[in-house]
């Protein structure tokens, strides 16, 4: 018997030792992979990284105007009459009140960015992880230096945004976590943040080198010669009046910073040169994309056809009367300005103010061909739909636009794609639109930027040839001698920074560019007591027997109308006036503080350490040390 | 008082069975002087009736018998010396030596276990309730077996000291969550998927709530609810408390074969009454007049006497039907000395009262135990259950709260349907009836499987050695299918003066064309292995009882549901008939969890007189980082039997029982569904374009926090249990006091810079210290031959605060009202969101009022309005000259109620018994609920106490004006407080017994018929208008269950 107990106390020992080697067997019992989502392997999978950088590139890069409202400040200058619902636009003409402390929240009221425009932050953030993570990842280097070199650019981009809006800003450049100290930072100096930027486009430069994208399924990538154009326009900002102000006791000019902007935005225009050059016709900036736009170096694309990645800029710049919007009560967007019309020169490059044949009854009689380019008036000729003879009418009444006549006299020509359909103009349900690319930086730029820089080196012939070019392909002429494209009214640095300044207005009209280049140059001042003015095409009496003889189908089949020859002036003034008046009637008004916008309030309630900027609620911080 | 003689009467009345005359067993021997080997004799019970099936053994041999029908016996034995042993399941085993006897008749006597006795599941093994030193209840299942309910956790209402009851709603299939001494979890934690649940262990096994849930009570023999440090034995997942469930086995015997089944039917406990078409239009018409609004608002007098006439009744009373619901269920059980079975199956259905709500289940359960050999057992259990729950209202919700308001709400006058068009009502476009005609449904089917097996070995080498392996397997698989066609509704031409009545003109047809299906499946897999040792022997006056065991479990969950919108073959219900291109994936998820343990439990007694026990568990848990992956929970207990001492038993002779114990240890909880402690990058559809190819994107979900753990509960309990007065008057006490710490925590996202470019990690942060006392009494007695009472009251206090938790002091200013929402360092029974609100003052019933009013304070206004005749008005707290959202303060010291008691009263006469379960909650506040006082409009009706309110015509009204700003803005106040007192009888149950002598003939042991009332009535309702288990008068009602039903066995 004792026998047989043994051998059950064996069993019984049998039993216990194998459930415990079961355990040790299974020595990764405790292991369990989260399955519902990606951890830390993130970093050496080349998919999953480049799945990050899709995620930032959507996050970070610029968008088409009005696509997001948390971005619309961007787009306030005096080209544009804003649409009635963009309050935060207004208050920085001073035509709705005034910006308040909390008004201009870039940097985001939100702790996540799960929407574009949350929290800037949090787009730095996934460069930052993907910087540090890609240091110890175990992807083949080239890969490695493709992927990191995008971060760096991105980083750049977006610090290089909060910095020329709110001056210095808290930098941040690791991986933070709940412990980690750099959080507790109060705000860098723009030296710092600037500094910072140069450090992450010269790395972009560097590991981008060689890199190229295809074209199909690549287009919108940051490339080596897009991070030097970045980089030359950071280095232009911060050699700019904004952070380089002329007449400040406090805080010296230094003439220096344009040495070093020069230097960058000629590294720029030189790589770029070999890959980039002007597009001929003017017109089609936007509507041309890929090998065929080979001005675009930064570039956002969009698409009709893939589902929630296009805009309605198609609907927002049409008549009424081809699909479109202008619906004064909050719909217009995309008005010019008769402010931005007057900005174009004669067609050879003489401002309208010195020009002998300018007049305003026939205002776009003998303009820089861009005018034609970019802006409908009464009576010009914009194909839309696909009707190539067709005219834009908008004088008083019009029965083609309703209620929905444009609220300055002018349509943008820009951003329309001549031959879509009334049909598809809109964008809805995911769907439709047209498309368009967003081009955040072209060859232009990269140009003018140079152009700048040499003029305040005293570089004025190489500024000159700049500008020069960018007028030949506008189609301005070269005029008498000594016109020289316009370029013959500017001897002097100053008088070659104002010519540079209107050419930057015209060139890049409704770009968004105008907002920023008011402030980096602080000539907001300079819009004090102007009115956004529109252009009213009144009807000769009697006005119902003109209206109905011009909307009256002639025996060629076209209204009377389409038959006014625009180039005559008898034609024209036959059956219309033509007067100025304020669009909105309130006067700009536009203060220095503007120069930086506070910090926003949420962002301040943060953290004890951030200083406001001076100039709003008591702050001390200031942005041009 | 009256009852209080009665009362000692009961207590010291001797009329226990121990000195009934003639149940003495020696004395009612009938004794023979013949000297035969055969005996023979009738067992009978203390009524006199035959006991079936009692064992009759010769002892120290195997020579024995069982009783006939009759409870006639015989029995040959070789020795006229032997001694017999009677013994049968709950009656006290008799012995009685033959001494040359050959009748031997006996009566046995029912069993009652005195409280000391009960055995209770401590988990990995049961306790005598006597070694018991922490806060163990125990339920036996036959206190609950018969109410109408569908689960045993809607029965446990009241019946516990100290375990909470919430129920979602009436809705047949609506969830019903239990909570242990109001276990407490902060608002970040649940968002990660922690539970203030308990952990539900079967036989042993963990399982989850829906195991729980489909268990019948009727497969079940006790439930016990572990509640402070004695659940440290499960270590990481009891901080929530425990409750083991011991399923019922089948004993060695004849086979007993039984049914019990009930029909009931189910109406609302208290239906919502709404003002009827005319009062309702009286209603609005009151206030706009004396608003002077144009005529063009008010209902005409022609209209008003038309509506008058119209009796038609509200949608909901048009929708709302009683229902009929049903339980049956079969088992059978037996076996021999080797093998015993017990096998079982039941059904339960449960109809909606409108809409196409059914919920119904059935299952199976099979469980045998066998010896093997000498010393080894086996115990396998099967089981399986399957649940369906439809509805036709669109959502499957607990409340149904969106269908149900527009039933209540929707005015009198307006139809469901004309002429068979269902009404597009207020843009609501959906209509009840079109809902329902348009063929929609969801339907959520459930299925679980568990197998339960353990083998356990006592070996004879070593007296008091036991080993035991066990493994578990349980799997849970569910699908789900929400179908949503298109449907049609009409609009109607308005008319009246007011447009706010509809003509049966039809004006246009409303499509609502979104159609879609929703499919989902759940797959849920966990097994457990544990195996252990165990040593339990008495040297002398020492007793030692100990095991030491190493428990293994895992875990699989996973999800997937898909989505197909716009249905091109209309009226097919499946994926083919919907557009392909919209297919999504809907959710997809997959959750595994694992964890090794090692356990060992202590207890030693010394002469039955000192108790020490000591537990420790350590735990290994893969929710965790590997180096924050183990912990140990120990838990100590002592325990002193007051009454064994010699100077008490010598002193105190009314008191049977007097024990004291402590217990102090610590439990956890590891249970989250999500990995706090790694990064996630969530891939999302949506990503970036490059030219036209879309692609990807990855966003970072979480912020991880590598060192987050377990939450923490540090439990100090002291107890006390006494039995009196012959047994008859059982005690216990407990007071806790319990610290939890580390409790999950998300550092307000405000709490970190906004530029640190993360959303707050989940930290072990919170603290919270509750305290709180529970006590039960219990009474049981015969009075005499025919009349017996047992009855139990429990009741407690308790309270708790929150000793530190994150929150943001800089961003007070920024938070809207209250801006007191942090419950940090403050009593919660007063700083609770309930007791915030306006500090009524009065109404303005006449004009003169309104204008002293305005001449003493006159820039007040209420919201922003100059107040009017038959509105209320306020304190102006903030002193600032006008009632603004700002002027809501703390009402009152606190809402809560004083004392809550759960009274459990059974009386039984001969066959006859009847016992019920009353709740009773006294003092704090009750709140007319949110929804029943939301503003009267011309599309929304309100509860019928609107009738009373303040008009011209009734200055006295006891409501203000429908109009009143402060009602249009939702503001609580003091006017709609009222007393929170409440009684109520929850259930009652009346059973009759039929006698054996007349089954007998029938062959049957057992027969029993019972009536049952649950939600029965309330005494005292501080709110007429709805039940008080309801929240609010939008949500679907509690429902009153009457049912009647049959108890066989054979």
């Amino acid at each position: 018997m004792k026998f047989r107990y043994r051998n059950t106390a064996k069993t019984l020992a049998g039993i216990l030792l194998l459930s415990a080697s079961v355990i040790a067997c299974k020595k990764d019992f405790l292991e369990i992979e989260d399955r519902n989502g990606m951890d830390s392997r993130i970093w050496d999978n080349e998919a999953a990284v480049q799945f990050l950088l899709n995620e930032t590139y959507d996050l970070i890069m610029p968008e088409f105007p009005y696509n997001n409202s948390a971005n619309n400040i961007l787009y306030a200058s005096d080209e544009d009459r804003y649409s009635a619902n963009e309050s935060i636009m207004r208050k920085f003409i001073g035509t709705n009140g005034v910006l308040v402390s909390n008004d201009v929240k870039y940097i985001g009221q939100k702790y996540q960015y799960t929407t574009k425009g949350d929290n800037r932050y949090f787009d730095i953030a996934n460069c930052n992880r993907a910087i540090e993570g890609l240091k110890t990842s175990s992807l083949a280097e080239d890969v490695k230096k493709e992927l990191k070199g995008q971060f760096y650019a991105l980083r750049g981009l977006a610090y290089f945004e909060l910095t020329r809006l709110y001056g210095g800003v808290p930098l941040v450049l690791t991986p933070q976590t709940a412990e980690s100290t750099d959080i507790d930072r109060p705000r860098a100096s723009a030296r710092e943040c600037f500094q910072s930027i140069v450090r992450d486009l010269d790395s972009a430069m560097v590991l981008l080198t060689g890199v190229s994208y295809n074209d199909a399924n690549e287009r919108g990538k940051i490339t080596r010669e897009a991070a030097a154009a970045i980089k030359g326009r950071a280095l232009l900002y911060w050699a700019s009046p904004q952070f380089n102000p002329l007449n400040d006791s406090e805080h010296p000019y230094v003439p220096a910073r344009w040495d070093t902007a020069y230097t960058a935005c000629k590294e720029a225009y030189d790589l770029c040169k070999a890959k980039y050059s002007l597009i001929s016709d003017y017109s089609k900036l936007f509507q041309l994309e890929g090998a065929s736009n080979t001005e675009a170096i930064l570039v956002r694309s969009y698409s009709s056809k893939a589902a929630k990645y296009g805009h309605d800029a198609e609907y927002r710049v049409r008549p009424l009367s081809e699909g479109g919007t202008q619906n004064t009560s909050g719909g217009n967007y995309f008005a010019p300005t008769w402010n931005l019309v007057k900005a174009y020169t004669m067609k050879d490059g003489t401002p309208i103010t010195q020009s002998t044949s300018y007049s305003q009854a026939y205002f776009w009689m003998n303009r820089d061909p861009r005018l034609d380019a970019t802006i409908a008036y009464n009576g010009s000729p914009w194909k839309l739909s696909g009707k190539a003879s067709r005219r834009q009418w908008a004088y008083a009444t019009v029965t083609d636009e309703g209620t929905q006549l444009t609220s300055t006299g002018f349509y943008l020509k820009k951003y329309s794609s001549p031959d879509l359909l009334a049909s598809a103009v809109r964008y809805q349900n995911d769907f439709g639109g047209n498309g368009m690319d967003w081009v955040d930086l072209r060859f232009a730029e990269v140009m003018i930027n140079y152009a700048e820089c040499a003029n305040e080196v005293d570089k004025i012939a190489e500024a000159k040839d700049m500008i020069k070019q960018i007028r030949q392909r506008a189609g301005i002429i070269e005029g008498a001698t000594g016109n020289d494209y316009g370029l013959g009214w500017a001897d002097t640095k100053t008088e070659m920074r104002d010519l540079i300044m209107n050419e930057r207005m015209v060139e890049f009209a409704m770009e968004g560019k105008r907002f920023y280049d008011l402030r980096r140059t602080r000539r907001l001042h300079e819009l004090n007591g102007l009115t956004l003015d529109k252009v009213n095409y009144a009807l000769k009496a009697p006005i119902t027997a003109t209206k109905a003889f011009l909307e009256t189908v002639n025996a060629m089949g076209v209204m009377n109308r389409d038959t006014i020859n625009m180039n005559n002036k008898d034609s024209y003034s036959k059956y219309f006036a033509v007067s100025v008046t304020a669009a909105v009637t309130s006067p700009i008004v536009t203060y220095d503080v503007y120069y930086f916008f506070a910090l926003p309030s949420t962002f301040m309630n943060s953290s004890p350490l951030l200083e406001q900027t001076i100039g709003w609620d008591n702050g001390t911080f200031d942005p041009l040390d | 008082m009256a009852c209080a003689p009665l009362l000692a009467a009961l207590l010291l009345s001797e009329t226990t069975y121990a000195t009934l005359p003639g149940t003495k067993v020696i004395s009612n021997v009938t004794t023979k002087s013949t000297a035969r080997a055969t005996i023979t004799g009738t067992v009978k019970d203390e009524k006199g009736e035959p006991l079936p099936g009692v064992s009759v053994k010769v002892k120290g041999t195997t020579i024995g018998t069982t009783t006939d029908v009759n409870g006639n016996y015989k029995l040959n034995i070789a020795d006229e010396k032997a001694t017999l042993v009677f013994s049968f399941l709950g009656y006290e085993t008799r012995e009685v030596v033959a001494n040359g006897q050959a009748i031997i008749n006996i009566q046995m006597k029912e069993s009652t276990a005195t409280l000391k006795e009960v055995v209770v599941n401590v988990g990995y093994g049961t306790k005598k309730k006597d070694d018991v030193m922490g806060s163990v209840a125990v339920l036996d299942a036959k206190e609950i077996e018969d109410l109408p309910v569908p689960n045993i956790a809607a029965a446990l209402r009241n019946r516990i000291a100290g375990v909470g009851v919430d129920a979602a709603s009436g809705k047949p299939g609506s969830s019903i969550n239990i909570n242990i001494r109001n276990a407490p979890i902060s608002e970040q934690s649940k968002a990660w998927g922690a539970t203030t649940d308990p952990l539900f262990i079967i036989d042993g096994i963990i399982v989850s709530k829906s195991e729980f849930e489909s268990i019948d009570p009727s497969m079940v023999e006790n439930v016990s609810f572990l509640k402070d440090a004695s659940a440290a034995i499960y270590g990481a997942a009891g901080a929530k408390g425990v409750v083991l469930i011991t399923t019922k086995k089948g004993r060695p015997g004849k086979p007993k074969i039984s049914y019990t089944g009930y029909l009931g039917y189910t109406d609302a406990a208290s239906s919502p009454k709404m003002l009827s078409a005319y009062d309702h239009a009286k209603l609005l018409n009151d206030g706009y007049r004396i608003a002077n609004e144009s005529a063009s608002n008010l209902f005409s007098n022609a209209e008003l006497e038309q509506l008058k006439s119209n009796a038609s009744k509200g949608w909901f009373d048009q929708l709302w039907k009683v229902a009929q619901t049903q339980r049956h269920n079969f088992n059978v059980s037996g076996g021999t000395e080797a093998i015993t079975f017990f096998a079982g199956g039941n059904y339960y259905s449960e109809g909606g009262n409108y809409g196409g709500i059914d919920y119904d289940k059935y299952s199976f359960r099979l469980g045998t135990n066998a010896k093997i050999i000498e010393g080894l057992t086996s115990t396998v259990t099967l089981s399986t259950d399957f649940s369906n729950r439809e509805t036709q209202t669109y959502s499957n919700s607990d409340n149904d709260q969106n269908f149900f308001q527009q039933l209540v709400t929707t005015p009198y006058w307006i139809p469901m349907a004309i002429d068979g068009k269902p009404v597009n009502f207020s843009n609501r476009n959906n209509n009840p009836l079109a809902v329902m005609q348009s063929d929609n449904y969801i339907r959520n089917k459930n299925q679980g499987l568990t197998v339960n097996a353990s083998l356990e070995y006592k070996p004879k080498f070593l007296k008091g050695l036991s080993a035991r392996t066990q493994f578990g397997l349980t799997n849970r698989a569910g699908n789900g299918r929400q179908y949503v066609p298109a449907m049609t509704l009409y609009n109607f031409a308005p008319t009246g003066q007011n447009n706010s009545l509809i003509s049966n003109q039809v004006t246009s047809e409303y499509n609502n064309s979104n159609s879609s299906l929703l499919l989902s499946t759940s797959r849920t897999t966990s097994t457990q292995f544990i195996a252990g040792l165990g040593y339990q022997r008495s040297f002398g006056n020492h007793s030692l009882d100990w095991i030491a065991a190493t428990d293994i479990s895992q875990n699989t969950t996973e999800d997937l549901a898909v989505k197909w919108s716009n249905q091109l073959m209309k009226g097919v219900d499946e994926f083919w008939a919907f557009d392909p291109s919209t297919f999504v994936r809907h959710n997809d998820e997959v959750i595994e969890s694992a964890k090794i343990s090692y356990l060992s439990r202590l207890n030693y007694n010394y002469n039955k007189r000192y108790f020490m026990e000591a537990i420790a568990r350590l735990d290994y848990s893969s929710n965790f980082a590997p180096e924050n992956r183990a912990a140990v929970f120990p838990s100590v207990g002592l325990g002193w039997n007051v009454s064994e001492e010699n100077f008490f038993r010598d002193n105190v002779s009314f008191v049977n029982y007097f024990k004291l114990r402590a217990n102090l240890g610590l439990v956890g909880d590891d249970r989250t569904t999500a990995r706090l402690w790694q990064a996630r990058y969530d891939v999302i559809s949506d990503g970036y374009l490059y030219n036209e190819s879309p692609t990807t994107g990855i966003r970072n979900q979480i912020e991880p926090n590598r060192d987050i753990t377990w939450e923490k509960a540090l439990n100090l309990n002291v107890g006390m249990d006494a039995s009196l007065f012959h047994n008859k008057l059982n005690v216990t006490v407990d007071v806790y006091r319990r610290k939890n710490y580390d409790m999950f925590d998300k550092g307000n996202n405000e709490n970190f810079p906004m530029y640190a470019g993360f959303v707050a990690p989940v930290v072990n942060y919170q603290e919270k210290t509750s305290w709180g006392s529970e006590f039960s009494i219990g009474y049981q007695s015969k009075i005499n031959k025919n009349w017996g009472i047992n009855s139990s009251v429990n009741f407690g206090f308790s309270n708790g605060i929150i000793d530190r938790m994150f929150y943001n002091e800089n961003q007070l200013w920024d938070n809207a009202f209250p801006d007191l929402k942090y419950q940090f360092g403050t009593n919660p029974r007063k700083y609770t969101s309930e007791n915030y609100g306006l500090k009524a003052l009065g109404m303005f019933r006449t004009q003169a009022e309104v204008d002293s009013w305005l001449q003493k304070y006159p820039t007040y206004t209420v919201n922003g309005v100059v107040p009017q005749v038959g509105w209320l008005y306020y304190e102006d707290a903030t002193g600032d000259g006008r009632i603004t959202e700002k002027d809501q303060v703390l009402m009152y010291n606190t809402v809560s109620p004083a004392v809550g008691f759960g009274f459990n009263l059974g009386v039984t006469y001969k066959s006859l018994s009847l016992s019920s379960n009353i709740v009773a909650r006294f003092g704090g506040k009750e709140f007319y609920d949110s929804k029943s006082r939301e503003e009267a409009t011309n599309t929304v009706n309100v509860p019928t106490y609107w009738n009373d309110h303040w008009s011209l015509d009734n200055p006295n009204g006891r409501f203000p004006r429908f109009d009143d700003p402060s009602i249009k803005a939702g503001w609580n106040s003091t006017f709609w407080a009222v007393d929170g007192t409440m009684i109520r009888i929850n259930n009652m149950t009346l059973s009759y017994k039929v006698p054996k002598k007349l089954l007998s003939k029938f062959g049957l042991s057992d027969v029993r018929a019972v009536a049952t009332g649950n939600n029965l009535w309330t005494i005292k309702n501080p709110l007429p208008f709805k039940d008080p288990y309801s929240s609010t008068i939008y949500d679907y009602p509690t429902l009153r269950t009457i049912s009647f039903g049959l108890n066989v066995g054979i």
